[in-house]
């Protein structure tokens, strides 16, 4: 950092530059509004009217148009961790309320920067008193920790554990402001815990390439952008409804034929509408992850793993009836618990099964099923047959194709009508004979 | 403190002493005709401090003794005001700290010198 007036408590005329030089922030700060302060760095004297050379205050400023005041305490560089702090007091002036910004800096180049952004925001943008208090902590402990030795051992512990990279290409509201720095922090907070406690890591013990850390940076961006939804009320008596929604809304989706673009857009509307919060996001490789369900209030939120042209349409929509699955079959009486989902349909654990057996028979009654593979030619399901069972059962094509492709009995040439996105995929559902 | 915008007496000898921050919020204040004395005023730093938890004070020891020597240094001709108030922050502490606010009149000035 670069000291300035280092001296100032140690030689008068220092610190009366010193003197200077804040009044002249300010009133450059304060011209931006046409403010005019009333300036009193001589106000901090002994009754006699001599002036204290203690730099507490070293200037104070009073705006009477705003009914605000600036108080601004310099110290001597210190090892204090605080370099600049502050807080906002209501207190009196000539018999006046008025509330006042208070800034303890120790002052260089780097400081200066921070006190003229908190005069700029309490005096220019006229920030509230309760407001400006968590101004002064973001800007205040986002400096702290940029300039501090915990912030370098900080980044040492967490460039192993965070996904920066991936994070700044998918998430633009994750980088480069002040949020991501504090979610970071809070990861970085996590990452000893993790180890010991965390859902991610309940998850990791079953699965050994999942970097737990990333998977645990995934989850928590999730949790912060389901956050920023407002949707409905959830019940859980509208199962059956929410059901039949989603399987007309996909068919009507199918035959519209621009799956690509409007298939996660159509599945969040009617799932916003039930009261359930879905994100498609993208996922790093090394989280390893298909989907989850967890609790944000009263509403369940879904966040199904986006692999760009490694997802299938059928597997978005498998992976979303296996989520809801678990709401239904497993969430119902205990709103803390959460599912973390490598999606298998082979999975051995029980709750895993029942979720993937709600999820298919959902999608497609277990006896109409039963009976269109029991008519399984030796050939293979033609185009047709798939199109006209797809028709009877009320769901996409592609769910049908899917299907046959888990279990087996269907080309595997047919996976090209499942990709989203695949350059293989030249064909555009519904398919066309 | 007042109500909002009313404006007050002045020509009084006004003002206060607090322990901030951390969430603390106590304080001790004075009106009076004549100026605070120096001996006053040190009670009233005592009975603030008394006011505060063990912790809290502990916090707040060397803010507290620099206070003193502050009022103490400045007792031949007292603190006059209208002042925008003196702190002193606990080292590495973001806010607790410990207040003077001398709002109207002289304060702290020994009458005995």
């Amino acid at each position: 950092m670069k000291i300035l007036f280092d001296n100032f408590l140690e030689d008068n005329k220092v610190y009366s530059k010193v003197e200077t030089y804040w009044e002249n922030i300010v009133k450059k700060i304060a011209n931006k509004k046409q403010l005019i302060p009333h300036l009193f760095s001589m106000n901090n004297c002994f009754g006699n009217g001599k002036k204290i050379y203690d730099g507490n205050p070293i200037a104070t400023a009073y705006f009477s148009s705003l009914k605000k005041s600036i108080r601004i305490i310099q110290e001597p560089i210190s090892n204090d961790i605080y370099k600049i702090t502050g807080w906002v007091n209501k207190t009196e002036y000539y018999g006046e309320d008025i509330t006042e910004l208070v800034i303890v800096i120790q002052l260089s180049k780097e400081t200066q920067k921070v006190a003229e952004t908190l005069i700029q925001k309490w005096i220019i943008e006229n920030v509230g008193f309760d407001i400006m208090d968590k101004v002064i902590t973001t800007e205040v402990e986002y400096f702290r920790l940029k300039y501090s030795k915990e912030y370098v051992n900080w980044l040492e512990k967490v460039n192993d554990c965070v996904p920066f990279s991936f994070i700044s290409k998918n998430f633009e509201s994750f980088t480069g402001n002040k949020k991501y720095i504090k979610d970071m922090v809070y990861f970085y907070n996590d990452v000893d815990k993790i180890k010991a406690t965390s859902l991610a890591n309940k998850y990791y013990k079953n699965h050994k390439a999942t970097n737990p850390f990333h998977l645990h940076c995934w989850l928590k961006i999730a949790g912060s952008l389901a956050e920023e939804e407002q949707i409905a009320n959830f019940s859980f008596e509208e199962e059956k409804n929410l059901i039949t929604s989603l399987k007309m809304t996909l068919c009507e989706n199918e035959l519209k034929g621009n799956l690509p673009d409007s298939l996660i857009p159509t599945l969040k509307t009617v799932l916003n509408n039930f009261g359930i919060k879905f994100l498609h996001i993208p996922v790093p490789k090394t989280a390893n992850v298909d989907g989850t369900i967890f609790w944000q209030n009263n509403n369940p939120v879904i966040v199904l793993a986006n692999k760009n042209n490694r997802t299938r349409y059928d597997t978005i929509v498998f992976n979303l009836f296996h989520e809801l699955g678990h709401l239904f079959k497993h969430l119902k009486k205990d709103n803390s618990k959460s599912f973390v989902d490598d999606i298998d349909i082979n999975s051995v654990d029980k709750k895993e099964q029942e979720a993937n057996d709600y999820a298919k028979n959902a999608l497609i009654n277990k006896t109409m099923w039963d009976k269109f593979i029991a008519k399984n030619p030796n050939n293979g399901f033609s185009l047709n047959e798939i199109a006209d069972f797809a028709k009877a059962v009320s769901v996409p094509q592609y769910v049908v194709i899917g299907r046959l492709l888990f279990e087996d009995i269907a080309p595997t040439e047919y996976y090209r009508f499942t990709y989203i996105n695949s350059p293989k995929n030249k064909l555009k559902l519904p398919i066309k004979f | 403190m007042s109500k909002s915008n009313e404006k007050k007496e002045t020509g009084l000898h006004r003002g206060r002493i607090q322990a901030q921050g951390g969430g603390v919020e106590k304080s001790e204040s004075w009106l009076q005709d004549t100026f605070l004395t120096l001996a006053d005023g040190k009670k009233l730093i005592e009975k603030l401090k008394n006011k505060l938890t063990k912790t809290e004070l502990k916090i707040r020891q060397k803010e507290f003794q620099k206070l003193e020597k502050f009022v103490e240094e400045h007792s031949e001709t007292g603190i006059s005001a209208p002042s925008l108030g003196h702190s002193w922050k606990v080292k590495d502490s973001k806010n607790e700290r410990v207040d003077l606010e001398i709002h109207s009149g002289l304060a702290f000035k020994d009458d005995k010198k």
